[in-house]
């Protein structure tokens, strides 16, 4: 055990400070080194520094970080990293004093807000390094809060019903998660996610299930749908699923673009985090037809996501919708796991890839989303109200840095080889072909709306005649260009040389994936 | 020593009815130190004394009272006693603190709060059920007073109707109690004495239900919950702190002494039936609570709601599900006084208005801040978020549950739904009501007094301290449930 | 056939009661050789005085001086039973004669008169209580009665009071009709009129319907006395009109001794003809019966109380349903059963007194409930709003009240039965139930003490209670306190002493 609690440190530091902020903001003048940013880099270099440790070579279990908590139920506070917690860890290091830096960079100086952030950055690595149920879900609950009030306090107006709604949709989601994984736990008599793992691959998981949940002397293939369709849809709420996705237009273009930037980058991931750690261990076991079900939905829900983005005029609104659609590509991933592989091993292979492309999806829209958002939040701040799918055109010749950059995270989004972007979605597909061809089928022509209306906004946005308008886009600041230097960078070196994060993940992946008993 | 608690609550009481008229502050110094004294002494025993390992129950006074009869004067405690003890002194130092400026009869006031919270001490820590009963009863009469004197909404008929209820409910556990005692011819009322026996199923197949619903009419099971709201919105705000945070619990409780202990044959055949009752009252609790218009109904309302997980973890009869039921009687106990305290003490009495539309008139959140992020935080607490005793104990409900019946738990789930739905209902239209309904030029209001705010902080901790580490509370509930007295409960329903 | 006692053994045993008579002979005495004691306004301090001695005497006698033993065949019992009741009998009434000192103000004339009649009428109840023989019953009865109809008619000032008691008259010789007619099929059947050699001769023999015949008749006249229902109807009324000590007496006294006959007369006398309780066998035994009038009486006298808007009435009707709980006592002969309900009627009796000098104490005719003499007592005399609340509390049987503990002890009595059990366990549900009906009525009263203001413009409500009056209300209270919290002496030796009285 590493003697000194570095992952509760990165947790408990952001947490408590952004509550002290919250109770006493302290205000500063400069543009970027507020308190909240001051510390927000800190907790973030500590996470790098764990990263890089952890690739170094260090033992897994030397991270564990367990104290007991709550005998009666069997939960103990237990922190620990494996190869999908670090990669989160370092997503959320890298975008965390992002976020931050924009507001400040786009007038949103209040400290409060500011506050709220830092919350949101300790639950995100509480949420990432929890290692049983309870203490995940207290953390994902938690992170609701801040959310909440970041919505509804400094958002565009009329943000009231949308953060309600936003509220209420994500506390339907969690309940029906835990009324669910607590229908799970009692019945493997622990709340662990490792007994969870350990249960679906020694086939103890569907014993366990009739003997200790006796309802009505249901089959077990039933009992394991109801858990699925439970802990599924409510996390399916949270990743922003159609048909589940009602709150998340509105809140993505409400909420002040680098709120939106920290939603769609890390907390959507929050749920395809859940997603791996407690659905996929079902999805052995669940009855093929919900499986396919589930997958027609979710495939139909992204083409769906696609082409509205297409119809949107306002940009933040298609940037959500597009989000909406590169997260679908990863659930389809993940419920593709659930294809028998009977040994084979080429399916084995399309396993392997499809849970890395999942992972490596999750890193890199993580990064592609937070840039968009950054230099939209950017725009907006200098054009206030004016920027849209449809125009206002020119801005290139104003501001060519900024409309490279911003071609760049496009090109990424649309999954342009030598950026991350194509790396995530190629694994992807390439596994869900071999394993559910007909859902990769049809989730194909989404690819091809994508760059449609990415291409679109680009060419009309900076592209062309000016349409309206006195005033100019002044180009980035150098200050501006240095926040958001290392998350480019990456976009750029991953899609060269992917194998960085995914030597992080492999032995995690491959560990999975054996366990997966078919 | 804990025996005490009684003892000094009583004489508090006459302390207060005789005191003179003309020097109130003598009474509420009086009530408070009784308060302050009692709470100490449970949290004595709970921090400096280890939980038993067996989950005995440790005797504090045995007296024979009246020999022709059985009947014994026998206190003790054990773990669940002990909880429930440090509930009622955290739950009426903060009654007291927010009726510190009732101005009128004020010793009749404390006279009567201090003799109401005496009977509920005693409850708590008596193991003779004849002597249970009589402080039952005792603790009925004061709330009359309480509610008529010093109530607002439709005082008369409330005290009536939540006392009738109340006698009605403690009436029909006498009849429990009694049968208990002739059929088994035990020689005295001692509960330890009493489960000796075995009763053969057909009667307790009658005696449980009886008992039970006597119990648990004042908990406020659904459909027998209508005096609830109107009692607690009729009642002053210390009062209406008692009643839904203790008294309630004292339905609770007895349901898990008595009936539960003593029949558990009895609680197997009926589980299904009452479960759903409480699982019914979790739901239509929360329906009803969102749709009403004044701020207090709302938390009434959700009382009910709340009152029925503690049953349908009590009629789970796991492991899980019983201490579940204790938690949430602790932590609910703790949350509604912190709501009842915001809505009736620090809002009503500045604002004198309850209803939801007028206090978006008010502009709240500027105007009374403290009251606000007190507000906020109760009903986060109430929502059950992670971080307040709320969920710790919701979550050991449900879990308790699912092993029991799984339909109940949805409806538990959906329950908790709903409870976040009324709550920020509630919370949004007072304290952050629409931009455009506030007007410009809003009266001010007189900030909230030092006493409030002990209390709320007060209250606030407990709850937090709760969430965050149950074992507080855990270590000394789980090893009753390993005590010869609830061990045949949770055996007979695993093997059924 | 005349055992072999003697006069001065006959004289030791009936020595109380002598005793209370020539007090009462004296009382009178003193009175005509006084001119003027028949002047309004004089003070009744020497006759009452007087009383108190010779009932305090009786009690002293009764209690530490007294043989035991029985005399003429049985006719006249006295045993530790007879002896407890009987001195509860007494204390009761020297409350009763303390409350007529207390609230002299109601009667201005012929105290004497009235002192020597509650003697007399005392006298009766103690020969009732003593009595093992239907004659002597009958005629203790008529001593009774007799006092009690004079003591009805007292205060002469209103109409209404004398057609009260007029009322009372009738059926109280109604009544005595009934009884004696039932003693006259039991004596047919039986060949006995002595209680024991009744029982003895139907030994072993089945159910005669006339003998159960006569015995109901005489529960019918038992009952007018006792205020059960269906034979309740005069009592609100004579509660109303008569004067309070006489209200007191009817309700206290009468009742103690009412329920001491009557338990003896049944179990004593029938106890084969008891019956069960289950299947409704209405003509195989009396038991049924009981248990009917009981249950008319808890469920009408509780109803009925609940309309009424004048105090005494109120008072009147709950009697009736107190009546109803004591009833469920004799469920069974034990000497448990028996001490409960005496336990029940001296406590519920001295609750009785005391409210009612506390009613005087605050009003003097008035006895509305509404806007009437006990609205707004707490702010007006704070000491007497808590006897109110403790008194009223007390019948209502809320703990930690003597009325709890002794309704308490006559549900364990009844439940005790052997077999039956489930006939009971529900009369015992119904008693609780109409519990809950009175509650609401009682508090209705202590709502007018606590929760409303004093009503300024009625002069006659008196605000200070006189020192004796307090005095007795206080010790009354004290009484209802210290019972309710340390029964146990009393019950033990209740218990003890019908243990030891096999007849």
């Amino acid at each position: 055990m590493n003697p000194f609690p570095w992952l509760s440190l990165l947790t408990w530091l952001p947490l408590l400070a952004g509550l002290g902020l919250l109770v006493r903001p302290i205000r500063s003048n400069r543009v970027l080194a507020a308190p909240s940013f001051i510390f927000s880099v800190f907790t973030s270099l500590i996470s790098l520094m764990v990263v890089l440790k952890y690739a170094g070579g260090s033992e897994t279990s030397q991270w564990e970080e367990r104290m007991e908590w709550i005998p009666s139920l069997g939960i103990d506070y237990a922190l620990g990293l494996d190869g999908l917690s670090v990669v989160m860890l370092t997503l959320s290091a890298l975008i965390m004093p992002m976020a931050l830096g924009a507001c400040r960079l786009s007038g949103l100086t209040h400290e409060r807000l500011a506050g709220c952030l830092l919350m949101i950055q300790g639950t995100l690595a509480g949420v990432f390094t929890a290692q049983n149920f309870f203490l995940w879900f207290f953390f994902y609950e938690i992170a609701l809060i801040p959310a909440y009030f970041l919505i509804k306090l400094w958002g565009k107006p009329g943000s009231e019903s949308v953060s309600l709604r936003f509220f209420i949709y994500s506390m339907i989601g969690s309940i029906a998660l835990l009324v669910g994984y607590l229908a799970l736990a009692s019945a493997l008599g622990s709340y662990e996610f490792k007994s969870l793992s350990e249960a679906s691959a020694t086939q103890w998981l569907p014993e366990a299930l009739g003997k200790n949940l006796a309802w009505f002397n249901l089959p077990i293939k039933w009992i394991v749908a109801i858990l699925f369709a439970l802990i599924f849809g409510g996390l399916a709420v949270k990743v922003g699923m159609v048909p589940l996705h009602g709150w998340l237009p509105d809140t993505y273009e409400h909420a002040p673009s680098p709120v939106t930037m920290v939603l769609t980058a890390l907390l959507s991931k929050m749920g395809l985090y859940g997603m791996v750690r407690m659905v996929m261990p079902l999805l052995p076991y669940t009855p093929w037809p919900l499986i396919q079900l589930t997958m027609i939905v979710t495939v139909v829900g992204l083409l769906y996501a696609a082409m509205s983005a297409m119809g949107q005029v306002s940009l933040k609104r298609m940037l959500a919708y597009s989000s909406v659609n590169h997260l679908g590509y990863c659930v389809m991933a993940l419920l593709a796991l659930a294809r028998p592989a009977m040994g084979e091993a080429s399916l084995l292979t399309a396993k392997e890839f499809a849970l890395g492309g999942l992972a490596m999806q999750m890193f890199s829209h993580g990064l592609i989303a937070a840039a968009l958002f950054y230099l939209t939040s950017l725009m907006e701040h200098r054009m206030p109200g004016k920027i849209s799918v449809d125009g206002p055109g020119g801005l290139r010749a104003e501001a060519p840095h900024l409309a490279g950059w911003m071609g760049l995270a496009v090109f990424a989004s649309i999954g342009l080889p030598g950026l991350c972007g194509f790396i995530g979605e190629f694994m992807i597909f390439r596994g869900v072909f071999a394993l559910i061809p007909w859902a990769a089928c049809i989730a194909l022509p989404a690819l091809l709306i994508t760059a449609i209306f990415y291409l679109r906004m680009l060419q009309y946005v900076f592209h062309g005649q000016r349409k309206h308008g006195a005033c100019s886009l002044t180009d980035l600041s150098r200050r501006e260009c240095l926040l958001m230097m290392p998350v480019m960078a990456l976009i750029l070196i991953l899609g060269w040389f992917p194998h960085y994060i995914m030597d992080l993940l492999n032995p995690t992946l491959i560990e999975a994936i054996e366990g997966m008993i078919f | 020593m804990l025996s005490w608690t009684v003892y000094l609550s009583f004489l508090a009481s006459i302390g207060c009815f005789i005191s003179p008229a003309s020097r109130p502050e003598r009474c509420r110094w009086i009530a408070l130190t009784s308060a302050i004294l009692t709470t100490m002494m449970a949290l004595r025993v709970m921090l400096f004394q280890n939980p038993p390992e067996d989950g005995a129950i440790e005797i504090i006074t045995h007296q024979a009272w009246i020999p022709t009869l059985g009947i014994h004067f026998l206190l003790g405690f054990d773990g669940i006693s002990l909880v429930m003890v440090l509930l009622t002194g955290i739950a009426s130092i903060a009654a007291i603190l927010f009726s510190w400026d009732i101005e009128t009869r004020v010793n009749e006031f404390f006279g009567f709060l201090m003799a109401l919270i005496g009977g509920v001490y005693g409850v708590f820590i008596s193991f003779d059920l004849f002597l249970l009963f009589v402080f039952y009863e005792i603790a009925i009469i004061p709330k009359y007073f309480l509610i008529a004197i010093w109530g607002s909404t439709n005082k008369s008929y409330g005290a009536m109707k939540l006392v009738l209820y109340s006698f009605v409910g403690s009436a029909l556990a006498l009849v429990g109690i009694l049968a208990a005692f002739v059929v088994s011819g035990a020689e005295s009322f001692a509960l330890q004495e009493l489960i000796q026996f075995p009763y053969e199923e057909g009667f307790q197949r009658w005696a449980f239900p009886v008992t039970f619903l006597g119990f648990v009419i004042l908990a406020g099971l659904w459909p027998f919950h209508t005096w609830a709201p109107t009692g607690h919105v009729a009642a002053p705000t210390g009062t209406s702190m008692l009643l839904a945070g203790v008294v309630m619990k004292l339905g609770a409780y007895g349901a898990l002494r008595v009936p539960l202990t003593l029949f558990p044959m009895g609680a197997s055949i009926w589980r299904e039936e009452l479960a759903l009752l409480a699982a019914l009252g979790i739901v239509a609790g929360a329906l009803v609570a969102l749709v009403q218009q004044d701020f207090k109904f709302v938390i009434g309302y959700s009382s009910v709601s709340h009152m029925g997980f503690v049953m349908l973890g009590l009629l789970a009869t796991t492991e899980a599900g019983l201490s579940g039921a204790v938690l949430q009687m602790f932590s609910h106990g703790i949350i509604a006084g912190l709501l009842f305290a915001v809505v009736g003490r620090m809002i009503y009495t500045r604002t004198h208005t309850r209803d939801l539309q007028a206090l978006s008139q008010f502009d709240l959140r500027r105007q009374l801040p403290f009251a606000g992020t007190v507000f906020l935080l109760a009903g986060l607490a109430s929502m059950g978020l992670p971080g307040f005793s709320g969920f710790v104990a919701e979550l050991h409900v449900i879990a308790g549950a699912w092993q029991s019946y799984a339909w109940l738990s949805l409806l538990a789930g959906l329950g908790v739904v709903l409870g976040v739905a009324y709550t920020m209902r509630a919370l949004l239209a007072s304290f952050w009501p629409a931009p455009h309904s506030v007007p410009a030029h809003v009266q001010s209001l007189p900030p909230i007094t030092l006493p409030e705010k002990c209390g709320a902080i007060l209250l606030l901790a407990a709850t937090l301290l709760v969430g965050l580490y149950p074992r507080l509370l855990l270590d000394w509930v789980i090893p009753c449930l390993h005590a010869p007295m609830l061990q045949p409960l949770i055996e007979r329903v695993s093997t059924v | 056939m005349l055992s072999d006692a003697t006069h001065t053994d006959l004289f030791r045993l009936i020595a109380p009661e002598c005793i209370i008579v020539v007090t009462a002979l004296a009382i009178l005495g003193l009175s005509m050789g006084r001119r003027n004691d028949h002047a309004p306004g004089k003070s009744p301090l020497t006759s009452s005085l007087m009383a108190i001695a010779g009932l305090a005497l009786a009690i002293w006698v009764n209690l530490f001086n007294q043989s035991q033993g029985h005399a003429l065949d049985w006719t006249f019992v006295v045993n530790p039973a007879t002896q407890m009741v009987k001195a509860g009998l007494m204390l009761t009434g020297i409350l009763l004669v303390w409350l007529h000192l207390a609230c002299s103000q109601e009667v201005r004339e012929h105290h004497a008169e009235f002192h020597a009649l509650m003697l007399f009428a005392l006298t009766g109840m103690a020969l009732l209580i003593g009595s093992n023989h239907l004659l002597m019953i009958f005629v203790a009865l008529e001593i009774t009665a007799l006092s009690l109809y004079v003591l009805a008619a007292f205060d002469k000032r209103e109409s209404w009071k004398a057609r009260n008691a007029l009322k009372y008259f009738l059926i109280g010789g109604l009544s005595a009709a009934f009884v004696l007619y039932g003693f006259s099929l039991i004596y047919g059947v039986s060949g006995s009129m002595s209680l024991p050699l009744i029982s003895q001769s139907q030994q072993g023999l089945p159910i005669d319907p006339l003998l159960l015949l006569g015995v109901i008749m005489a529960l019918v006249g038992f009952g007018f006395k006792i205020a059960a229902a269906p034979f309740h109807w005069w009592v609100a009324d004579v509660y109303a009109s008569t004067l309070t000590p006489v209200t007191g007496l009817i309700a206290s006294a009468s009742k103690i001794a009412g329920f001491y006959v009557i338990g003896r007369f049944l179990w004593y006398g029938f106890p084969q003809a008891a019956g069960k309780l289950s299947g409704f066998s209405w003509s195989q035994g009396w038991l049924p019966w009981i248990a009917a009038f009981s249950l008319l009486s808890m469920v009408i006298g509780n109803l009925a109380a609940l309309r009424q808007q004048r105090i005494r009435r109120l008072i009147g009707f709950s009697a009736v349903a107190h009546t109803g709980y004591a009833l469920l006592g004799l469920a069974s002969p034990g000497p448990q059963a028996m001490a409960s309900i005496a336990f029940y009627l001296l406590s519920y009796g001295v609750s009785v007194i005391g409210f009612l000098a506390l009613l005087r104490a605050t009003g003097q005719q008035d006895d509305r409930i509404e806007k009437g003499p006990l609205t707004g007592l707490w702010s007006r005399s704070p000491w007497l709003a808590a006897c109110l609340m403790l008194l009223i509390l007390s019948l209502a049987g809320i703990p930690p009240l003597v009325g709890f503990l002794a309704k308490f002890n006559l549900f364990v009595a009844a439940l005790n039965t052997p077999g039956n059990f489930m006939g009971w366990i529900a009369l015992v549900v119904l008693a609780l139930g109409t519990s809950a009906v009175s509650l609401y009525y009682y508090l209705g009263i202590l709502k007018e003490a606590f929760c409303r203001e004093p009503a300024n413009e009625i002069p006659s409500h008196t605000s200070e209670a006189t020192h004796s009056e307090m005095t007795l209300i206080l010790t009354c209270t004290l009484i209802t306190l210290i019972l309710g919290i340390l029964p146990g002496w009393l019950l033990s030796t209740l218990v003890a002493s019908f243990q030891q009285s096999p007849t």
